[in-house]
């Protein structure tokens, strides 16, 4: 074998395996943060929970039974794993219902609060002048107001429903994703490749569709699944202080809020919702941090 | 230096507009009358005129445009209309309340600062350390765990059980003290909300006071200060803190709507007699200039602070006006 090819070869070889995929890196950095680790094991129980919720559920969360509760909750026992409530309702069953509320609110709403502040911030970073000019402008605004009071507000005169407060804390959280959707394309708006597109008659629509999206879509990526802790915890304050999510309909704040008179009461009642709060929040809040540092290897090498 | 400031001052006015027609206009438009609320069928039903004449009196028959503008003109001149509960003036609610929402947000900021920078500082120094570890976990418990449901652990915990602090209020019904009483008695039913409403600002803190402090000791002439033989507690509390604080103080301008976000509920769970209290009982029975005045107070408390968080940075660095 003529030696100089060989050589090729194994310097072929040693390049490939050396260039890993970058999801690989990506994984590979994600591993790293412990934490990270602990809510991507976490989080899909809940998710499970959630989906399979109606084969999961002992009984049906709304259903009552008076004549056993007989007004105070019932401890936990063999029939009712996490006992009842005042109204003789399942506790494991109304928890499980409320995974699922917590968790569709907290997708719904960033959902929202992402088509809102990718679109805003499209047209702001990419567009500029007047569009910059008043969308900024508007961002500065809200960031200025008192979110959570006037959430508060506009969820107690609309009719009381799940999804107005799915769509009020998604139109009151999408700042930070326009701010960060400009700053990226503006940052790479007047980058070669970009001029490249434009030259070979890429139309508007479809440079930022195939091009600045997807180049700026780790950070969205993070802050988005900041936003959804925040969302649930949001969520769960609202229907705490009884204006989210209507009862009788199950969710983990309003559990809370129907418990507290309860507290010296019955444990089950009040603990494993909050602490199913927590949990949630704390996973996603880990694996946002863990992604951050995965996508920004410079930072994680400090 | 002051024209960056006016700019920014004036630019204000339009936050405020737009909160005051958000608000307004939200709760005049929405359905429900808020003076068949307020009439009380057990004592003898108004009449169809009745209701008619307090509505004209009010002013609610009239266009919602008038409404509001009659509301701003009133509100400029200091008029914030009367409550539609208790019948007193807004202005006369919320100032009677403000002292006691600022007493319990103050201490719950010094809590915040005290032992959040301390925490944030010590687990820089001691990095990847049991400490380090122990506290990041705790930081993120922090921002994890719902406030209202730490409230009612330690109300569980510490009244109910142990009975060592009063679980709501602000005083011991009954009693009547003066002085060093009072003051502890205070103290005491200050505790538990104060834990509270601190517990999530401290873990941001010390989580920020950590990163801010790595990234300055980072830096070369913090190398060079140990080079020439500084000891490190010199060099981290002389150099290194000096820079590090620059960046805290953003943190400082975000954590009073913060505090004033968790008054609300912190307020509610512990009976405290103040604004976040009655801005959420108010809404719930829909007393609307209640919740206006609360609305408008509460958008200058975080206009405030985020004017406050840029103020102070430009102090400390005065190369940020010139963007």
């Amino acid at each position: 074998m003529d030696p100089r090819k060989s050589e090729i070869s194994t310097l072929i070889n040693t390049i490939t395996n050396k260039v890993e995929k970058p999801s690989h890196l990506l994984w590979k950095r994600f591993r790293k943060h412990k934490l990270a680790l602990f809510g991507v094991y976490v989080l899909p129980l809940f998710f499970a929970v959630a989906i399979f919720g109606k084969w999961l559920m002992p009984y049906d969360p709304l259903e009552v039974h008076p004549e056993q509760a007989m007004g105070l909750p019932q401890p936990p026992n063999a029939n009712h794993l996490l006992g009842t409530d005042s109204y003789g309702r399942d506790v494991l069953s109304r928890l499980i219902s409320g995974a699922q509320i917590s968790l569709s609110v907290g997708f719904v709403a960033v959902g929202i609060s992402l088509v809102i502040g990718v679109v805003l911030g499209c047209l702001a970073g990419f567009f500029g002048g007047r569009f910059d000019v008043i969308i900024t402008r508007s961002a500065d605004i809200f960031l200025s107001l008192p979110t959570l009071f006037l959430i508060m507000i506009v969820n107690s005169y609309l009719p009381k429903s799940i999804y107005n407060v799915m769509a009020t804390i998604g139109v009151f959280s999408w700042m930070t994703i326009m701010r960060l959707v400009r700053g990226e394309i503006l940052r790479l708006k007047e980058t070669d490749f970009i001029s490249a597109a434009r030259a070979l008659g890429a139309s508007s629509i479809k440079i930022i569709w195939t091009h600045l999206l997807p180049n700026s879509i780790a950070p969205i990526i993070v802050a988005a699944t900041i936003a959804i802790p925040y969302a649930i915890l949001l969520e769960s304050s609202l229907s705490f202080l009884g204006l989210g999510v209507p009862l009788p309909q199950a969710s983990w704040g309003n559990m809370l809020y129907e418990s507290r008179q309860w507290l010296s009461v019955a444990w089950w009642y009040w603990v494993p919702p909050g602490l199913f709060i927590s949990l949630t929040v704390i996973s996603f809040n880990f694996i946002g941090d863990g992604l951050r540092d995965a996508f920004d290897p410079t930072q994680y090498s400090k | 230096m002051r024209s960056y400031f006016l700019r920014r001052l004036i630019q204000f006015i339009p936050s405020l507009f737009i909160i005051s027609i958000i608000a307004f206009f939200v709760m005049r438009l929405a359905p429900g009358d808020p003076i068949a609320m307020y009439a009380n069928p057990e004592k003898r039903t108004l009449s169809v005129e009745e209701i008619q004449y307090i509505r004209h009196k009010i002013g609610l028959d009239q266009p919602i445009y008038v409404q509001y503008y009659k509301w701003l003109v009133n509100t400029l001149q200091g008029d914030w209309g009367y409550s539609l509960q208790s019948k007193a003036p807004v202005t006369k609610e919320i100032l009677s309340r403000l002292p006691n929402t600022l007493l319990l947000a103050g201490c719950a900021f010094l809590v915040t600062i005290f032992v959040g920078i301390p925490i944030g500082v010590l687990s820089a120094i001691k990095r990847y350390t049991l400490f380090d570890y122990l506290s990041t976990i705790m930081a993120f418990i922090g921002i994890s765990m719902p406030g209202f449901w730490l409230a009612m652990i330690l109300i569980e915990l510490l009244s109910n059980r142990l009975g060592l602090l009063p679980p709501v209020g602000m005083q011991t019904f009954g009693r009547d003290m003066t002085g060093f009483a009072k003051a502890s008695d205070l103290l005491l039913h200050l505790i538990m909300p104060v834990l509270t409403l601190s517990f999530l600002e401290m873990a941001y803190w010390a989580r920020y006071q950590r990163s801010s402090l790595l990234e300055v000791l980072g830096q070369d002439y913090i190398r060079t200060a140990r080079a020439k033989g500084a000891n490190s507690r010199r060099l981290i509390w002389k150099h290194a803190m000096r820079n590090a604080l620059i960046s805290m103080v953003t943190i400082a301008g975000l954590t009073l709507p913060d505090l004033v976000n968790g008054s609300y509920i912190v307020e509610t769970i512990f009976g405290w007699p103040g604004m976040g209290r009655l801005g959420v009982s108010a809404i719930i029975q829909r007393d609307y200039p209640i919740v206006m005045g609360v609305t408008m107070l509460s958008a200058l408390v975080v206009i405030i602070g985020n004017f406050l968080a840029d103020f102070l940075y430009v102090l400390i660095d005065p190369r940020i006006q010139q963007r």
